[in-house]
């Protein structure tokens, strides 16, 4: 048969929060071909840390993607803190932990909303953001802002939170924490949810690896890695394990990043509990000089951020490899071969963040 | 009577925003916010919309696709820039590949400001850029009455 | 001398036999292809004249037998001639796997010779006779027959032209055409049996010898294949002849007939082997696969092996015979398992087709298994259904044959794939297609209207063939629809755009331009062609009438001449719109308009491509065809084998439906309409109204005023216009308009049957709106409506049946008179309605082709190219539909108390709301199966519940 279907999909396209184009090579609904194409979101900003300085870069870190926002700003801060050489207060740790942890409950939730819009289940979409602006609310109380923190500086946090909103906190996540068994359940047991995730989007355990497969992505095919594991930060002092599962498809894949809200949850409590007093920033001092390679685990993966000073107030070379840049040659994989139908769901399964990724 | 006012339908474009944004304007569908009790629709197709919602900066890439987009969308239309870098290209107004604010390439009536810009705020930005196209709709119909009986397309 | 030479039918009929002989030998014996042209086109007008000549003759006389003496040595000789030839052939061309048909001719000729010389067959004293079954043959060979040798002159100069390697045997190609044209002719008027068999291996020696026209290996292989199960079918007039001779009987058909009536299993085994040999020649299931191979001939061949000779000579005898299938219902229901099973699994093998000829074939063999299904029920509808099948599939047929050839002269190719544009690139061409597609499957056309005969008829004696009818036409409704929306596609390429019209030679317009008129008039005129000559064979053979409620096909026609002066509104009444480039995600190219090109991954420039869905990874041929050649074995056997246990079945034949003649007034209908017209929008949209804010509250939202989709409809209604392509303003309307109708049908108490067809037909100009655009987004909607329309069709088919069932007719008017809530009676169909009802109201699961939920895999699929008015009038038009839909839904608690069914109503509303809101949207493949397996589990176990447990009833 000659003739196929050759058709774009994105940039702009209502299940694609995001820009990225795929050429969707179709014989029926089968997809035979899928090739992608980036570069609509690039703004260059780690050339900006040429001209901006690098207390300032911290901003612009912040901003390389709205949804892991703080977390970029925690490896930013943490790379810079290594070359100046700064010893970060504990209280200021624990507090970054605890944000972290927080904006990971937010993108997952966040990603699991659009899942579930991009099998057409409306409801669930809508269920889903709705905890996860009780979750903003918290976050907009602690941090003070809702989607871009702003509270991560170098030497420390921004500001401090007080007993009563811990206490509130603990209080408040609770709650949430009930919810979200609610909504899991039915993510995880609802069968039509099932016949649109299970078996679809396969990407084995060897393949999972030897594409450079990070995050959430790979330990749905059985690998147990994750970059907390370093014990960077405060995650010295809190006891996990990531959350993995075998089967590699996209129920997996949203199993993962499902447990992963309730292992942050606990993260959370633990870390509440023994949150040290103290101070929550130290003051910088000298000019950064030499490089760092910081390693965190986002909400999508493993991210690294590359800093080397060279002794002025510029950075010389900023570079950000960030998880869906990991995952993309994954995601061409698994691509092959489903159908049209599932190109959304498979797309989203591995939480792609183009923002991040084009920077 | 201007029934644009009680039912106008969006189509949102993601320039080159960090997505902070972009969540806000998604976020502004749901139960907290419900735009639908405004009449408010997100379409996600240029031929339904009437409300094009621009977030992030142009860069060299979405330039035109942005053009595209808007000239596919039926008259009488507005845009509604969201977020600095929209307006701007605010923190990234520096950065080589990107050509600042939407208003370099397509003609904008609403500017909403904020890093990222709050639901709230891009309610408003909505109801106002409603409220413009009181104005457009009479222009078009001073256009229409002038125009009788011509197709408006010179194409055909 | 003339005038009483145009007066005797016994001439005119003699004439129509030996003067094509006579062409055919003048053919055979002239050179030169001026003079060859000249006799081919003069010689197929008076064939077309004398025929029609004889039909007006003879409308009145029901009956004539014609005596001929002596002349009965010519059939033994005629059969050893054809006998001798074929072996010569096969010596000449035959290869080792051929082997079978050798052996098979020899013992076929060793019985004839041995009953012919050995027992001496006795002769029969009419060996000839004419009854109007027999004139509606005799035109329908006479005009198609002749319309289509006109065709081939210009045909075959092309075809050589196009085949310069082939060696021109024109003179033996005319002369097989005419000799086709006289046996057929003698075919339908043999009493017979031997004379039968002469002309019946006649055709089946053309037939052979017309498909390995090309000579080359694969013609060759196709030719012995359909010779060798024609052999296989002739063996059973052979085995007939035989045993009648053993028996001495006279070895007539009418004297099969009547023995066979009374049971004798004589008659019936001769039944049952005569309905053999016409199996195999109307290409049924298991022997199906000549016909497809018949492919291989040049164009003309398969227009008139499929339209009007070959595979009518073998539903011909079968319902000829249906008399005796009508009265033993164990033999008559095993031969309509056949044809149902053909039907179902032919139609949905010819999804899998691109190439457009097996295509038609696949199409051609489904046909055929609904007129032996017919025969094999064998009432009075039933025949009349089946003759009205043979009349609209021969002329639709031969029109889409001969246009297609045109077309692949033109365009180089018989890939459906291939067709797209070809509205812009050849006008008149592609009308001839389209009406030929319409001829075949939508609703004021004659397939159609045999169609629904079948439906009423199967209903009221086989629920198990009503069955296999209802999800056999669901397919049909696809494959068709699909290639009709690739031929108003616009081009991929605006290289491909012009053709040159004047290829098309004036031969060609002739043949194809009258049976364009015919597609027409025979829709005007069936009630004439029931009653002249239909009526007339039905009552001579089975004492009855054809049925009743098709004698009033008012709105039949007012469909007809809506679809006729569509166009012509449609140029007088455009609004204003501006033409846009199609959507394809904002990557258009600026510098094109007409067509579709984006900028790929890889910088470089693509062209939007759109190929039409095959659903292979779904269907698979192979495996279908070889289910299909199983069941065809064993339901063969069975029917042979049947006739010799003696079961006393009882025939459990449900009394017709009712009609109800008296039709409402004038003054009645136009308040219905006008009603409908106006009510019907503000409820459909205070139900979205409603819909919105309940899906808003279960979603914790506050959701829209009730009045929001009045505001979104203004709004829409004034806001600018754009389309890609004007015509999808023109489908539009059609949609429009024809829910409209719809609804004026179901409000004034007509069918239910023919609101759900001219709803297939509203549904089917909104695929086309969608097809009418060079947009990815919406052609993929449109595959996937499709899809939804031939998951659904089924549910909503069977919804029918089931209230006919339980009140005896399928008049609204009767229907919504019962005596009691039809959902005590009907609780599988009420399930399968309100599926089918989630899935019409584009509820998740089931929003597979457009969604109100704004992201979707599709943007907005079907609707994603409309804008402005057009969208809002896509808005109403579901809103029409919406209100028809819940009108049939409450036909089945019509009789509680008007609150109670409100209740019930707002209650089943918010179910669906509800279902809405908890799934996610099923794969188009789980969507079908999900339909299908509901209508067959629920529908289907309903369906026989009923029927037994009413045939139970009716019996004293």
């Amino acid at each position: 048969m000659g003739k196929q279907t050759i058709i774009p999909f994105g940039p702009q396209h209502p299940v694609l929060p995001e820009p990225i184009h795929l050429d969707l090579v179709l014989e029926d609904e089968q997809v035979l071909q899928a090739i992608p194409r980036i570069g609509f979101v690039h703004r260059g900003l780690e050339k900006l840390a040429e001209k901006k300085d690098f207390q300032d870069m911290v901003y612009v870190g912040e901003r390389i993607c709205g949804i892991c926002s703080f977390i970029h700003s925690v490896a930013f801060c943490q790379a810079m803190e290594s070359i100046l050489g700064i010893e970060v207060p504990e209280r200021a740790q624990s507090l970054r932990g605890f944000w972290s942890e927080l904006s990971r409950i937010h993108s997952h939730w966040l990603w699991m909303g659009l899942l579930a819009d991009s099998f057409g289940f409306e409801n669930l979409f809508m269920q889903t953001w709705k905890l996860r602006e009780s979750l903003l609310d918290l976050v907009e109380a602690t941090a003070g802002g809702r989607v871009i923190y702003g509270s991560c500086k170098i030497g420390g946090v921004r500001r401090d939170i007080s007993l009563e909103l811990i206490t509130q906190a603990q209080t408040t996540l609770k709650a949430l924490y009930t919810q979200h068994q609610i909504l899991a359940s039915i993510f995880e047991n609802d069968t039509s949810i099932q016949h649109r995730t299970q078996g679809k989007g396969m990407l084995s355990k060897d393949k999972a690896y030897e594409l450079g497969a990070v995050g959430p992505t790979l330990r749905a095919s059985g690998w147990p890695l994750d970059a907390r594991l370093l014990k960077y930060g405060t995650y010295q002092n809190l006891e996990f394990q990531p959350v993995v599962e075998t089967q590699g498809d996209c129920y997996a894949r949203m199993r993962v990043r499902i447990r992963e809200v309730d292992q942050s949850f606990d993260l959370i409590n633990q870390l509440l509990k023994k949150l040290p007093d103290g101070p929550v920033e130290t003051k910088i001092t000298g000019m950064p000089s030499g490089e760092h390679f910081e390693r965190v685990e986002q909400p999508r993966g493993e991210v690294v951020h590359y800093l080397k000073g060279n002794g002025s107030k510029f950075l010389e070379r900023y570079r950000v490899r960030t998880p869906t840049f990991a995952n993309l040659p994954a995601l061409v994989e698994i691509l092959k071969g489903c159908t049209f139908a599932d190109v959304p769901i498979i797309v989203l399964s591995i939480d792609p963040c183009i923002s991040c990724t084009e920077r | 009577m201007n029934f644009l006012k009680k039912s106008p339908w969006i189509l949102h474009y993601d320039a080159s925003s960090c997505n902070g944004c972009d969540i806000e304007v998604l976020a502004c569908l749901t139960p907290i916010y419900d735009v639908e009790r405004l009449g408010i629709i997100n379409t996600g197709n240029p031929k339904h919309a009437d409300i094009l919602l621009i977030t992030g900066a142009i860069n060299a890439q979405n330039q035109s696709v942005v053009q595209t987009l808007y000239e596919q969308m039926p008259a009488p239309k507005v845009v509604v820039a969201i977020g600095a870098c929209a307006l701007s290209g605010g923190i990234f107004s520096q950065c080589y590949n990107l050509h600042q604010g939407v208003d370099s390439t397509i003609p904008v009536d609403i500017y909403v400001p904020g890093c990222a810009a709050r639901p709230e705020a891009i309610i408003d930005g909505v109801l106002q850029a409603v409220a413009c196209f009181n104005q457009k709709q009479t222009i078009r119909s001073n256009q229409k009455r002038t125009s009788h009986g011509i197709k408006l397309d010179s194409h055909h | 001398m003339f005038s009483e030479f145009i007066q005797n039918p016994v001439h005119l009929m003699s004439f129509l036999v030996l003067f094509p002989f006579f062409s055919a030998m003048l053919l055979a014996w002239m050179k030169g292809s001026f003079w060859q042209s000249w006799i081919v086109r003069w010689s197929s007008l008076l064939l077309m004249l004398t025929s029609l000549l004889l039909a007006f003759q003879t409308s009145w006389r029901p009956h004539l037998f014609f005596i001929l003496p002596h002349l009965h040595w010519i059939t033994t000789l005629g059969d050893l001639i054809i006998t001798l030839f074929l072996f010569w052939i096969f010596l000449k061309k035959g290869t080792r796997k051929e082997l079978w048909i050798l052996s098979l001719l020899i013992f076929q000729t060793i019985i004839l010779l041995y009953t012919d010389w050995v027992l001496g067959l006795k002769t029969t004293p009419f060996p000839f006779y004419l009854d109007s079954f027999s004139i509606i043959m005799i035109l329908i060979i006479g005009v198609i027959g002749g319309l289509i040798c006109i065709y081939a002159i210009p045909y075959m100069k092309t075809y050589h032209n196009h085949h310069p390697h082939l060696p021109d045997h024109r003179r033996r190609f005319f002369f097989l055409f005419f000799l086709f044209l006289s046996a057929m002719t003698g075919i339908v008027i043999s009493n017979d049996l031997s004379w039968l068999l002469l002309f019946w291996e006649i055709t089946t020696l053309c037939c052979f010898l017309l498909i390995g026209y090309a000579d080359d290996a694969e013609a060759r292989k196709n030719a012995f294949l359909a010779l060798g199960y024609n052999l296989i079918g002739s063996l059973g007039i052979v085995i007939t002849l035989w045993i009648l001779a053993e028996m001495h009987q006279k070895p007539s058909l009418t004297h099969i007939i009547s023995l066979g009536k009374l049971g004798a299993i004589l008659g019936l085994l001769a039944a049952a082997l005569l309905a053999l040999a016409g199996l195999a020649k109307s290409a049924q299931l298991p022997f199906s696969s000549w016909l497809t191979g018949a492919m291989v001939a040049p164009t003309p061949v398969s227009a008139l092996l499929h339209s009007s000779t070959m595979v009518n000579a073998g539903v011909f005898l079968i319902l000829k015979l249906a008399p005796i299938f009508h009265a033993h219902i164990a033999l008559g229901e095993s031969l309509s398992f056949i044809g149902g099973i053909t039907f179902l699994i032919s139609s949905i093998i010819a999804l899998n087709q691109s190439n457009i000829k097996r295509m038609l074939a696949y199409s051609t063999i489904s046909n055929l298994g609904l007129i032996v299904a017919c025969a094999g029920i064998g009432t009075p509808e039933a025949i009349w259904a089946a003759i009205f099948l043979i009349i609209f599939h021969a002329i639709a047929k031969a029109l889409l044959f001969q246009t297609v050839g045109t077309v692949e002269h033109q365009i180089g190719s018989r890939d459906i794939e291939t067709m797209d544009g070809l509205w812009i690139r050849h006008r008149g061409l592609t009308l001839a297609l389209i009406l030929g597609t319409l001829g075949m499957f939508l609703v004021p056309f004659g397939m159609l209207i045999s169609k629904w005969a079948c439906l009423q008829t199967f209903i009221h004696s086989s629920p198990i063939l009503a069955l296999l009818l209802v999800f056999g036409s669901a397919p049909t409704l696809f494959f068709w629809s699909k290639w009709m929306g690739k031929l108003i596609s616009p081009p991929s390429t605006p290289s491909e755009i012009t053709l040159d019209s004047s290829l098309v030679s004036k031969d060609t317009w002739f043949s194809i331009g009258m049976l364009m008129i015919l597609t027409l008039v025979a829709c005007f005129l069936f009630p004439a062609i029931s009653h002249f000559w239909v009526d007339p064979y039905l009552g001579l053979t089975m004492s009855s009438l054809g049925p009743w409620t098709l004698h009033h096909p008012l709105f039949l026609w007012v469909t007809l001449i809506l679809l006729l002066i569509l166009p012509a509104g449609f140029f007088f009444l455009a609004p204003s719109y501006k033409t846009v480039t199609p959507y394809l995600c904002g990557l258009n190219i600026p510098a094109t308009t007409s067509n579709a090109q984006f900028q790929g991954s890889l910088g470089q420039i693509h062209t939007v491509q759109i190929r039409n869905y095959y659903l292979t990874s779904y269907f698979k041929e192979k495996s279908l065809l070889k289910i299909g050649q199983v069941l065809g074995i064993i339901f063969l056997l069975i029917m042979i084998l049947i006739n010799f246990h003696h079961w006393k079945l009882s025939t459990p034949f449900l009394p017709p439906p009712v009609w109800n003649s008296n039709s409402p007034s004038w003054l009645h209908l136009g308040m219905v309409a006008l009603l409908f017209f106006i009510s019907a929008p503000i409820l459909g949209a205070l139900l979205t109204g409603f819909d919105r804010i309940v899906t808003a509250r279960i979603q914790n939202r506050y959701g829209p005023p009730l009045l929001q989709p009045f505001y979104d409809i203004l709004k829409l209604w004034n806001k600018q216009t754009s389309v890609v392509n004007p015509m999808q303003i023109f489908y539009v309307w059609g949609f429009v308009l024809f829910m409209l109708l719809t609804g004026f049908i179901f409000f004034s108490g007509e069918s239910l049957l023919l609101v759900i067809f001219s709803m297939m037909l509203g549904s089917l100009f909104l695929t086309l709106a969608a097809f009418s655009t060079p947009s990815p987004y919406s052609h993929l909607g449109a595959e996937r409506e499709l899809i939804q329309m031939m998951a659904y069709e089924p549910l909503l088919l069977l919804t029918a049946l089931g209230m006919d069932l339980s009140t005896g007719s399928f008049q609204i008017q009767t229907i919504a008179t019962s005596h009691y809530p039809l959902l005590y009676q009907l609780p599988g169909f009420f399930l399968g309605f309100l599926m089918l009802l989630t899935i019409k109201l584009r509820k998740s699961p089931f929003d597979l082709s457009t969604s109100h939920h704004g992201h979707q895999e599709l943007v907005k699929g079907l609707t994603t190219e409309f804008s402005g008015s057009l969208l809002a009038l896509i808005e109403i038009g579901h809103w029409y539909e919406n209100i028809i839909l819940l009108g049939i839904l409450c036909l089945f608690i019509l009789h509680w108390p008007w609150e109670i069914l409100l209740t019930v109503l707002t209650f089943l509303f918010i179910f669906e709301i509800l279902i809405d809101n908890t799934y996610a949207r099923f794969t188009w493949e789980k969507t079908l199966q999900t339909a299908w397996i509901v209508a067959a589990l629920f529908g289907g176990s309903n369906l026989l519940f009923l029927f037994y447990y009413h045939s139970i009833n009716v019996r004293p």
